[in-house]
């Protein structure tokens, strides 16, 4: 197993009265793509921003490469940074933008003539050095703010939702290729998003935060099919995790563990056929038809439960029985904490 | 190609602008002519008398030394002034637009100076440097007991006006600064931060060009301002002296014009200020085109 | 009672503006501020009441060369008032810009008594060629003023002011050792160097100081200018002599001396009522005394000093003799009395100086007797005549240029050399503009 390459031990943050983050404690290993995943407002641009230097944490301590660098300005912590808004130089143009970090470092010339056509040839942005951020397209700019995080051959890169800003299409080609990148360099990336699917698609490990704490920090796999808490289970997942009072099931001849408040089960779990235990009878409500699947909204007894199906025959109005098998049931106690 | 218009003749769209059209011919461009008219002759009493002599007026002012010297003290206030103003203006907008406490109080009074009229503010330095009663020489006296000869130096006197000026431009140049400082994105000087730039860095070159637009406006303006308006300071505070060191090219049209009836002289040298300003916008334009970013 | 007022007014308008129409109007220009505006219209007004068909209506225009100035541009325009002021200097500038009339001409030989009255050494400025171009108004010339306490403090008497330059070293070092921070203090002003030169006897330009033909020679590098900057230098060198820093700054000697920062001041007679009571107010005695002359040579005189009334030409007959009318009457004995005790100006009629004789005056304002002595011990010639220049004001300014420059420490000879030079080229220069 790699060194721990960042480290966070018990970081606070506040603005004046506002407490935004809350014992974070978490490390990050060499060579991962980790993705802090929140809602907007969950605190996860402020952790981005503790760890590049260019906010300062009103207590606990920051690590990168084992080195106490709570108080260290970002200029001094070594990392590279693609901000959400790229935050090119406008009054410079691609080659200055992206040379910036080098030059300030006094990098001899040819040796950045090099590295410079190494990372554009890279990034397919070798046509585009004269021009200036305005004459570039969205894509084209995120490639080149890329380019002048990656140039500085830094281990440690941070990105700011790099992707937002982009179309759907160029997104996801965009996903693979960052993911790629960082797997050919090696770089330890720290990649903060709302988006779920971005974070599935290329984490190694994610770390959800939710009001200023952690709520899990695992691997997708981990988190998918083994959330710690609700809020987990019902962030991830298009649609969501299904849950359900405990009372739904109680009936049906299975041991319930202790405390159980709630249950979960994922929509693509959910079978019309008979499994294991039967969640109920109900009536669709609602049809979504995706092509390769259909998701139908079905009322049990007043609760709206989802199933992710391939069945695309049933229709609305059709009364149908739910079920599942005991293993893809998750149960949760009051506080929301998985059993 | 069938080109449209908003309006439907040639003579609707004349009728609009006639309105500035006329004043712009009465009150501006019918004495520009005027001025340029009037350099070709020696007037007396303000256009009573006069006889065409044709280039004797420039001949007489680029031979005779004291308009030299007025030219030389011209081109040191208005550089020095526009430097110092600028300079001054950048670095106090970059401290008011720090997160500190009091920040509004802080650009208030940082911008009240221009608000005062260039008559008061000419009085308030004829007070401050007042050889014998002056709060300057007041304090110098106790601080450090001396006492300086503000206003009958040469270089001094100079020193005054200027820092008059300065004093007076420096509030608008912070306002302007100011907004294009809240102007410039965040992300942008954090960027350059996390490349490795330190704070002196970053301003020099990242912030600094992002203000090149409005650098160059307020070189222009405060240029054409410290031709113009330096007049009230320089006539208030030292009246030209000590022996014309003092005496930049507006306050000595105002002179040959206005005091001395020497019309001509003086429509000749508004003929030249005004080449200069012209010439001196031009080129300011020019070096603009290499040195200032415009966003999109 | 309110009602009965308001009647009262509206009667009183209705009456006046019957009459409005039968009347003349007559616009008078000048350059007195404050409280010298105030005054200036109280007898226009006056003059108003007890003139039902005349209306004159006085303007304040600014300074002296403003006033000129506006008179000019609106002479040019058409609409030029029918009186205007003039400050001396400005004498021949007015002359040659040719829109005035010579007052003379509107007066009947058979009045001529009227012109007589005039003080000697006011006509003698103001006659030109034999001829009153204008009215003699305020007139004014450079007194000194000292503070009575300080003097006795240093041990000089303190009825006794010094009338001599050297007289004003002596008494310096004197009030210098008694902790006087300045000893003496005078505007920086071509004015007070005009005064002695005619002090000594001396003409400031060629052509008996332009008065039998039109100057053409300036003299600035001469013996009597050089004594006088000599002097001048000097006090400035040992810390005696004290001004702003700011040429032509009439408040700034006034404050240095109210505030006894300076012992002594010269400035103008005009200022007598202003400084008596600046002097009550900063608790010391007042004391005046002739100008200080140079060493070893007599008396001359000084130049009148001030501002006469011009009136402009082109108006119908009818208003020019609305005009004189009322210059008659602003300038009658009784209205010089009444202005000199307001404001400290002479009185320029002989028969306004017998009435205030005849009050005993001056036994009881004695400040304004010097002012007054010194103007009447004047002996008439060409040097207290003063000079008449048609670009005075632009000399004036070569001239405190120079003293600036000796005041710097440049060799007196050669400023004055330099100053001369730059005179004469700005004479020849008015000159061929006017031909």
């Amino acid at each position: 197993m790699a060194e721990a390459m960042i480290t966070l031990k018990n970081v606070n943050k506040s603005f004046g009265k506002n407490k935004v983050l809350e014992k974070i404690n978490f490390s990050i290993r060499k060579g991962t793509f980790t993705v802090i995943l929140g809602a907007s407002g969950s605190g996860k641009t402020t952790l981005l921003r503790l760890i590049a230097g260019l906010d300062f944490p009103t207590g606990g301590k920051i690590f990168i490469n084992g080195k106490d660098v709570t108080q260290e300005e970002a200029s001094k912590r070594n990392i590279s940074m693609v901000f959400q808004s790229y935050a090119l130089f406008p009054h410079m143009n691609v080659r200055e933008n992206i040379v910036f970090g080098l030059k300030i470092r006094k990098v001899k010339k040819e040796e950045i003539e090099k590295k410079l056509s190494t990372v554009t040839k890279m990034l397919k942005i070798d046509n585009l050095l004269g021009r200036k951020p305005s004459e570039l397209s969205g894509g084209q700019r995120q490639r080149v703010a890329l380019a002048r995080a990656i140039i500085s051959e830094r281990l440690i890169c941070l990105m700011d939702e790099p992707l937002s800003n982009l179309d759907a299409k160029l997104r996801s080609s965009m996903r693979k290729e960052l993911k790629s990148l960082q797997e050919k360099l090696n770089l330890t990336v720290i990649y903060v998003t709302h988006d779920q699917i971005e974070a599935m698609s290329m984490a190694d490990e994610i770390i959800l935060i939710n009001n200023g704490k952690i709520e899990q920090h695992a691997d997708p796999k981990t988190i998918y099919e083994n959330p710690k808490t609700i809020y987990v289970a019902e962030f991830i997942g298009t649609p969501p995790m299904n849950i359900f009072n405990i009372n739904l099931i109680k009936n049906s001849n299975i041991k319930l563990p202790e405390n159980a408040e709630k249950a979960g089960v994922r929509p693509e779990s959910i079978s019309f056929e008979r499994r294991e235990i039967k969640i109920g009878d109900g009536e669709i409500v609602f049809c979504e038809y995706h092509g390769s699947e259909t998701i139908y909204s079905v009322k049990v007894n007043e609760t709206l439960i989802n199933v992710k199906s391939i069945e695309g025959k049933h229709t609305i109005g059709e009364k149908i029985s739910l079920y599942c098998n005991r293993e893809q049931l998750l149960f949760f106690n009051r506080e929301g904490r998985k059993l | 190609m069938e080109r449209h218009s908003l309006y439907k003749s040639k003579l609707t769209a004349l009728m609009f602008i006639l309105p500035t059209l006329v004043i712009l011919i009465i009150f501006l461009y019918y004495p520009t002519f005027q001025t340029f008219k009037m350099s070709l002759y020696r007037v007396a009493f303000l256009g009573l008398s006069k006889q065409f002599v044709g280039l004797e007026n420039y001949r007489y002012i680029f031979s005779s030394p004291e308009y030299r010297k007025i030219f030389l003290n011209t081109a040191i206030f208005v550089v020095l002034s526009v430097v110092i103003s600028l300079v001054i203006g950048l670095f106090l907008a970059v401290l008011a637009n720090q997160k500190i406490k009091g920040k509004t109080v802080f650009r208030l009074l940082l911008i009240w100076p221009y608000a005062l009229p260039p008559a008061v503010a000419g009085v308030i330095f004829l007070f401050l440097f007042n050889e014998q009663s002056g709060m300057v020489n007041y304090i110098l006296k106790h601080v450090a007991n001396i006492a300086l000869p503000w206003l009958s130096k040469s270089y001094l006197a100079m020193g005054v006006v200027i820092t008059a000026f300065v004093w007076k431009m420096v509030g608008y140049n912070v306002v302007f600064y100011l907004a294009a400082l809240q102007n410039i994105p965040k992300d942008i000087i954090e960027a350059a931060k996390v490349e490795g730039a330190s704070i002196f860095q970053t301003f020099f070159k990242v912030t600094l060009p992002m203000l090149s637009p409005i650098t160059l406006f307020l070189v222009v303006t405060n240029t054409i301002a410290a031709f113009f308006e330096s007049f009230t300071f320089i006539d208030l505070i030292t009246k030209g002296g000590p022996a014309d060191s003092t005496t930049v090219i507006i306050y000595s049209i105002y002179r040959d014009g206005f005091e001395y009836f020497k019309t001509g002289l003086a429509a000749a040298e508004s003929v030249i200020l005004f080449i200069c300003v012209v010439i001196l916008t031009l080129i300011q334009l020019r070096v603009s085109r290499r040195m200032v970013h415009y966003e999109k | 009672m309110k009602k009965i007022l308001m009647a009262l007014m509206a009667v009183l308008t209705a009456f006046s503006s019957a009459l409005a129409q039968e009347k003349i109007h007559i616009t008078f220009w000048h350059a007195m501020g404050g409280s010298r505006a105030a005054f200036i219209d109280r007898m226009v007004q006056d003059f108003n009441y007890t003139h039902p068909n005349i209306e004159v209506k006085a303007q304040y225009k600014g300074s002296y060369r403003d006033t000129l100035n506006s008179a000019i541009l609106a002479y040019k325009q058409g609409n030029a008032p029918h009186i205007v002021q003039i400050f001396e200097v400005g004498s021949q500038l007015a002359l040659d810009s040719g829109i005035f009339m010579p007052f003379q001409n509107l007066v009947k030989p058979g009045n001529y008594a009227l012109l007589n009255d005039f003080i000697k050494p006011v006509a003698n400025y103001y006659r030109i060629k034999g001829n009153f171009n204008s009215v003699p108004f305020n007139s004014s010339n450079p007194i000194l003023y000292y503070n009575k306490s300080l003097f006795k403090k240093a041990g000089l008497d303190p009825e006794n002011p010094p009338k001599t330059f050297d007289e004003i070293v002596d008494a310096c070092v004197k009030l210098k050792k008694a902790g006087v921070r300045y000893c003496i203090t005078w505007p920086l002003h071509s004015w007070f160097v005009e005064q002695w030169i005619a002090e000594q006897g001396a003409l400031l330009a060629n052509n008996e100081n332009g008065r039998k033909a039109r100057a053409t020679n300036i003299y600035i590098n001469s013996k009597p200018m050089y004594r006088i900057m000599k002097w001048w230098k000097d006090l400035y060198d040992k810390g005696y002599y004290a001004y702003s820093g700011k040429p032509e700054d009439w408040d700034g000697a006034n404050n240095l001396f109210v505030s006894q920062q300076a012992a002594m001041l010269i400035t103008s007679t005009s200022d007598v009522t202003i400084l008596e009571n600046a002097a009550y107010e900063h608790g010391f005695k007042l004391g005046t005394g002739f100008l200080p002359v140079p060493d070893g040579i007599k008396r001359n005189g000084v130049v009148v000093g001030g501002a006469s009334l011009w009136v402009t030409k082109g108006h119908p007959k009818k208003e020019l003799e609305a005009a004189k009318e009322f210059l008659l009457w602003f300038t009658n004995t009784e209205n010089e009395v009444r202005w000199h005790k307001g404001t400290g100006y002479f009185p320029v009629r002989e028969s306004a100086v017998k009435v205030l004789k005849f009050e005993r005056w001056f036994d009881k304002h004695p400040a304004y007797r010097a002012a007054f002595d010194q103007l009447l011990q004047t002996i008439p010639n060409r040097a207290t005549q003063g000079a008449l220049i048609g670009n005075f004001p632009e000399i004036r300014t070569i001239i405190e240029n120079a003293v600036q420059e000796i005041l710097a420490g440049k060799p007196i000879k050669a400023v004055l050399k330099e100053a001369d030079r730059k005179a004469d080229q700005a004479l020849k220069r008015y000159n061929m503009s006017v031909r």
